[in-house]
């Protein structure tokens, strides 16, 4: 079994440095005050604060959190209402709250073309850079008795070309006949045991073609498709 | 707190992690005998009308098969569960068609495949299928091909009429790296399923009347999946 402990670095770093940003404007408006709140109400009140209306929003294919109406002040406003000199001590820090969605905001804007630097997605060794443990499973009929060559893969990962992907005349080539099931997948392998760049969070369906020459990525967002000189795969001939 | 107070809530804390680990850790008592087994179901399930019990199947610790027939003369199925600290019938089919027993929510290297098909129907083998149909999609300047995906596993019903069959490793790692890439997407489509198709003795695609349309007992705590037939033409033989 495969332990699988390829998390999002570069989100999880940028979460953190929200979080320690929060905190030192939280510190900042605390030593401004002259009248204090206790020291254990400002996480939660912030905490409150944070809870807002927000619209989604597509943007450069991932989508983001637009807060619009701040709701955790508002019920914060209302809870401290009538005690005048409370709501003045932790008005600060309820909009500090509010202004922490922009904080995630502005840092999930940042991580996007960070992350696509140090891992580019139109690259095949990032999704396939460990191949220590790799092997092929058949998933379909059609697949012949037949291994993966290691060395080939390896050897092979950084000059593969990227082709385009025929996806309507690949599917209409298998129905030729359409009356017959006698029919051959062009991608019978899966490339299994395969790890992605570490830290990359990310995951692809690694399919291999009938030839052992092709590679078909099948990652959430879209599909890449590569082609080798070399079969990736031996014997079965 | 007086001395004598933290020291009886000291106490109670132990008693109550006591009586909690009774009731929910502790490791199951042996498999009740098969007299039991039936009095109970007719109990819970009068419908059963379970008169002999053909064997106890152990899927792992705390999951039990009971393949049973009845006095109609059906060959149905039993699942038991140990849970607070007993063991419970969690569900009770009075007909044995094949179905997906899920023992652990998500994680498909706990689900089987489970049956009792009645020996009326002449059945000779069930295959197994993990199927993903083959696709295309063109949208927004991306090209998508979802190539088909076929696995199968067959079992002969020759001997036993009854059976349990975990996933195969091999289905259980398509499984799980499929469910990763479509969970990480923004719309994500389930379009894999598992089936099976009944075969008779002359490896004709047949239907076993006599062992589908039961009725059952369902306890809210088991997750039992229906299975779609295959037809014999809808699985791809290679060129």
């Amino acid at each position: 079994m495969e332990i699988d402990s390829n998390y999002n670095v570069i989100e999880i770093l940028t979460v953190i440095l929200g979080w320690l940003a929060i905190i030192f404007f939280a510190y900042t408006i605390y030593q401004k005050q002259m009248v204090k709140p206790k020291v254990w109400e400002i996480p939660l009140i912030i905490l409150v604060g944070l809870f807002s209306f927000s619209i989604n929003w597509k943007m450069f294919d991932v989508m983001v959190q637009l807060p619009i109406l701040p709701l955790g002040v508002w019920i914060l406003y209302f809870v401290f209402k009538g005690k005048d000199q409370r709501w003045q001590t932790c008005r600060s820090f309820a909009w500090l709250g509010f202004g922490a969605n922009f904080i995630f905001l502005a840092s999930t804007l940042l991580t996007l073309p960070v992350h696509h630097v140090i891992y580019p997605k139109d690259d095949l060794s990032v999704y396939i850079s460990n191949v220590e443990n790799a092997s092929i499973i058949n998933i379909h009929p059609s697949a012949k008795d037949r291994s993966l060559n290691k060395d080939s893969l390896r050897k092979q990962l950084d000059t593969m070309r990227q082709e385009a992907i025929y996806s309507d005349q690949w599917y209409k080539e298998t129905y030729m006949d359409p009356s017959s099931s006698k029919r051959n997948e062009r991608f019978p392998y899966l490339l299994i045991g395969t790890s992605s760049k570490w830290g990359s969070g990310l995951h692809a369906l690694i399919y291999i073609e009938d030839d052992g020459k092709g590679i078909l990525l099948s990652t959430p967002k879209k599909e890449l498709y590569f082609r080798s000189k070399d079969s990736l795969l031996e014997g079965g001939e | 707190m007086t001395k004598k107070k933290i020291g009886s809530l000291g106490f109670f804390i132990i008693l109550l992690s006591i009586i909690v680990y009774w009731f929910y850790f502790s490791s199951p008592a042996p498999f009740p005998p098969n007299q039991q087994l039936i009095d109970e179901m007719n109990r819970i399930f009068p419908k059963a009308t379970a008169s002999i019990i053909q064997d106890t199947i152990p899927i792992d610790e705390r999951h039990v098969l009971v393949p049973f027939i009845s006095q109609k003369d059906d060959y149905g199925l039993s699942y038991w569960v140990w849970k607070h600290h007993k063991w419970q019938v969690a569900s009770i089919d009075t007909k044995g068609e094949p179905m997906l027993w899920k023992l652990n929510g998500n994680d498909p290297s706990s689900f089987y495949f489970v049956w009792n098909i009645n020996p009326r129907d002449h059945l000779h083998s069930i295959h197994f299928y993990l199927i993903r149909n083959r696709g295309y999609r063109i949208a927004e300047g991306i090209e998508r091909y979802y190539p088909r995906v076929q696995m199968e596993k067959k079992v002969s019903i020759q001997e036993k009429s009854y059976g349990a069959m975990q996933l195969s490793d091999e289905w259980v790692t398509f499984m799980n790296a499929y469910s990763k890439v479509e969970s990480a997407k923004q719309f994500p489509e389930q379009n894999m399923f598992l089936g099976w198709t009944p075969y008779d003795q002359t490896n004709n695609e047949t239907f076993p009347w006599s062992s589908v349309n039961g009725t059952m007992y369902l306890n809210s705590k088991i997750d039992l999946d229906y299975l779609m037939t295959v037809g014999k033409g809808d699985i791809e033989i290679p060129r």
